[in-house]
């Protein structure tokens, strides 16, 4: 996080910075570098984790709320609070109204019997993606020049523009979120068995269900108002996860949030600082990154396993 | 003898179809009742009605006198255990920690497994003799090794009744014979009351103190093995034509096709 802090595309040194010996760094440092590394660690987890309740709340390995659609529906969402020019606040509880209803609509569509089998969840998410996309394009032909590329920058995934009032808003939703995810952690391993199996075992699943599904939608929706789209981290962190320490809940959710930020932070220093001495310096968002590295994980993941 | 459970009028149906109509029948403590039947005569789904996973449309079922509709998830998961007939998760947990899911109604929600809890459920699988592959991932075991690590689960839930959904579906007779034994001996040393839906009415018939045999969600008959593997009775429920003997040994009735 040090690190990720000193680097950038202005080299500063940090002690300088904390102790104000020198006034640009001090600025850099507080007002640009702080704030930035603070919400890639707050949406990273935001992301990880929900991708992990995802993924337990449909039993399915595949599930993400970028790929599920979720992302999507926050993100129209989101734009609509631009185009009204609303408040952070209203863009999150937007971005959270959003989520929520792509949520409804893949339980709607792809509830089989029992398991929520890949395919629907897929194909529901790429249409609902799709659906989305269409009504932001639409919404992005009415608005301004400026609020146009505020959109755009918001469906690529950045971490730009950031004040410490936007961290700790977004600060909020994560971190209820989080909490409340983690303390459930225990019963949502019982959400893996199926329905009849987790009731016998004593636990009341259709509240527990509503419980997570509300969390994992709120920090999507903030993640995505506070920084756009950022795919694939929800899908892989956790399976990184599962990998090295197992399925219990009671250890991925925070596991999740953990290696999620952590990786969120480097991956936005990583995007901040790979083209700053070409002759193009500029940064570039942190969703390219993600991307680059997540869709590939996913296609290993998605021919690997025997998911269907 | 003590009623365990007390059924009185249960009705259930899916949509328009009547899959239970208007049964009643009583269980005594620490019994081993058999329920048979042919396919689509509610067996699973009368399983279902008595450990409280579904809820009835009509009547009533008293365990030790108390509503079943009135208890909590967490208290009727301490009294009554299931085993499924399979099980499947999209991430593998290993079998200890699927076994220590029984524990569940014990351990506080927030909580994590005490020692105890761990031992009970080292325990259980001690009994079921599965402890074996306590480290290793569920998915990667046999059908009757699974079955096993689901039978010591429903244990570690320490309930007075345990109900199994067709247990013998995927055991080989090797597997059914270590069923058979372990249920027989579960019923015999923890006095614990056993209910279980079956197809195979041999089986029934070598354990089971007392069986009810469904059709088309209806009681065709009730009683012991002697009194309701009968020639009549089963070429009746099954439509078929049967042959039935007598072991030499036991004196229990079987069949043949």
């Amino acid at each position: 996080m040090i690190f990720a802090m000193s680097t950038g595309s202005e080299s500063i040194n940090m002690f300088d910075a904390i102790t104000g010996h020198s006034e640009k760094a001090h600025a850099i440092l507080f007002s640009a570098r702080l704030p930035r590394v603070l919400l890639a660690a707050l949406v990273g987890m935001a992301l990880a984790t929900s991708g992990g309740a995802f993924q337990a709340l449909l039993r399915n390995p595949l599930a993400d709320p970028f790929i599920l659609g979720v992302s999507g529906g926050a993100a129209l969402g989101s734009v609509l609070a631009v185009g009204f020019r609303l408040h952070f606040i209203w863009i999150s509880l937007l971005a959270f109204v959003g989520a929520t209803i792509a949520m409804l609509c893949i339980f709607w569509i792809a509830k089989g019997r029992g398991r929520f089998r890949s395919t629907e969840l897929l194909l529901t998410g790429v249409i609902f993606n799709a659906f989305c996309f269409a009504l932001i394009l639409f919404i992005n032909a009415m608005v301004t020049m400026e609020e146009a590329y505020q959109i755009l920058f918001l469906l690529i995934g950045n971490l730009e523009e950031t004040g410490l009032g936007m961290v700790g808003i977004v600060a909020f939703f994560v971190l209820t979120g989080f909490t409340i995810l983690t303390l459930l952690a225990r019963r949502m391993n019982l959400l893996l068995l199926s329905d009849n199996e987790a009731k016998s075992l004593g636990i009341n699943i259709d509240k527990l269900r509503i419980i997570v599904f509300c969390s994992a939608s709120l920090m999507v929706g903030a993640a995505v108002a506070a920084s756009g789209l950022i795919g694939f981290v929800g899908l892989f962190i956790p399976h990184i996860v599962r990998l090295i320490f197992g399925a219990d809940h009671r250890i991925l959710i925070p596991a999740s949030g953990l290696l999620g930020a952590a990786f969120l932070i480097l991956a936005d220093t990583g995007a901040r600082t790979v083209l700053m001495n070409t002759q193009y310096a500029t940064q570039l968002p942190v969703g390219v990154i993600t991307a680059l590295i997540g869709a590939p994980l996913f296609m290993i993941l998605l021919k690997r396993r025997n998911i269907m | 003898m003590n009623k365990i459970l007390e059924i009185k009028q249960l009705s259930f149906s899916y949509g328009k179809s009547i899959v239970i109509d208007d049964i009643s029948f009583d269980i005594r403590d620490a019994s081993i009742v058999g329920i048979l039947g042919p396919n689509g005569a509610g067996k699973s789904t009368l399983i279902n009605l008595l450990s409280g996973t579904n809820a009835p449309d009509a009547g009533s079922i008293l365990i030790d006198g108390d509503d079943l509709k009135s208890i909590p998830y967490r208290t009727l998961a301490k009294r009554v255990a299931v085993v499924p007939q399979m099980s499947s998760s999209p991430f593998a947990f290993t079998s200890l920690e699927i076994v220590l899911m029984g524990r569940t109604p014990y351990i506080s929600p927030y909580g994590f497994e005490s020692k105890d809890d761990i031992d009970i459920a080292i325990d259980a699988m001690k009994k079921t003799d599965c402890y074996e592959f306590a480290s290793r991932n569920i998915d990667e075991l046999s059908g009757g090794e699974r079955q096993r690590v689901l039978l010591a689960r429903a244990l570690a839930q320490n309930p007075r009744i345990l109900m199994l959904d067709e247990p013998t579906t995927f055991l080989d007779i090797k597997h059914i014979s270590a069923l058979k034994n372990t249920l027989l001996k579960l019923n015999h040393d923890g006095g614990l009351t056993i209910i279980c839906a079956l197809h195979d009415l041999n089986i029934a018939s070598s354990i089971c103190d007392h069986i009810i045999l469904l059709k088309d969600g209806s009681i065709e008959a009730a009683g012991t093995p002697d009194e309701v593997i009968s020639r009549p009775i089963i070429e009746r429920v099954f439509d078929t034509s049967v042959h039935i003997e007598k072991d030499p040994t036991t004196g229990q009735p079987y069949f043949l096709i």
